[in-house]
């Protein structure tokens, strides 16, 4: 049974042992905003992805 | 990495040979295939010059609450089934159009300028270091670090170049004068507010202007 990811640490070693090159990120800042704030936002957004809920578009416009 | 508008003048003149480079008129909001600026149609020249081999894009079902969007590069991939280098942008659900479109545009760009190692971030650290950069900008104090500085010039470019100078520089007056709002100029450009009031920041506009050099004509 596959472990459920959900520490930063254990997210991105993953997704960089498994072949991930560069990473970059555009955030929409807000007051006060934190490091544990986006490190908490970035590991929602990958595991969405490695859950199969992104969907690929042609474009957005 | 020095910021150099150079790439954003050679992906505006493609873009004005192949689809024409038409200010918005005021007044008018813009259904979405008459938006100045298409990033569907930036995707092709963004290919021609990048690091990779092709560029996906996907929605992805996530509430971004401060990122929204991000692009993930694979170099390498080697085998039978391999699809080479690729990019896999990826924004968050939640985005309107105007979000969605600049930050695609963003990171399209990451595509073409992030060409050094030590830009790229594929370590814990220097993933830890880019986050701390973004929730709080202290590279006046620590010194420079490439991928925030990657960071930032993806997002000047992505604004001129869905806002370009040309345009800006038509609408001034209108601008300046009151006849036309940045919300007006955010409808007709389809790109987030905050992205107009920086562009018509008189500052940043003389800066851009030197950056440039020659601009090109409008259709």
């Amino acid at each position: 049974m596959s472990k459920t990811i959900t520490t930063f640490d254990e997210c991105f070693s993953k997704a960089f042992a498994e072949g991930l090159s560069d990473i970059k990120f555009f955030v929409r800042k807000g007051e006060n905003l934190t490091v544990e704030e986006l490190k908490a936002e970035a590991v929602a957004f990958q595991c969405a992805i490695n859950n199969g809920q992104a969907v690929q578009v042609a474009s957005v416009d | 990495m020095s910021v150099s508008l150079e790439i954003v003048g050679s992906i505006l003149s493609d873009y004005k040979r192949d689809h024409g480079l038409r200010p918005a008129a005021p007044g008018h909001i813009p259904a979405n295939d008459e938006i100045p600026i298409k990033t569907r149609l930036l995707h092709p020249y963004v290919e021609q010059r990048g690091i990779v081999d092709q560029i996906n894009i996907f929605e992805v079902d996530v509430i971004g609450h401060h990122i929204i969007a991000q692009v993930q590069t694979y170099f390498g991939a080697i085998g039978a089934y391999s699809n080479g280098d690729i990019a896999n942008i990826y924004y968050a659900q939640n985005q309107n159009l105007c979000w969605r479109r600049f930050a695609v545009c963003k990171e399209m760009y990451h595509c073409m300028i992030d060409r050094l190692p030590n830009s790229r971030v594929n370590t814990l650290a220097s993933l830890s270091s880019l986050l701390s950069h973004l929730a709080v900008d202290t590279t006046s104090v620590t010194g420079g670090f490439p991928p925030f500085t990657s960071e930032k010039a993806a997002e000047l470019y992505s604004l001129e170049t869905l806002f370009p100078l040309e345009f800006r520089l038509r609408h001034e007056a209108d601008y300046r004068s009151g006849q036309v709002s940045d919300t007006d100029l955010a409808t007709m450009y389809r790109i987030p507010l905050q992205y107009v009031q920086i562009g018509f920041d008189p500052n940043y506009m003389q800066a851009i202007r030197m950056l440039r050099g020659r601009l090109l004509q409008l259709d």
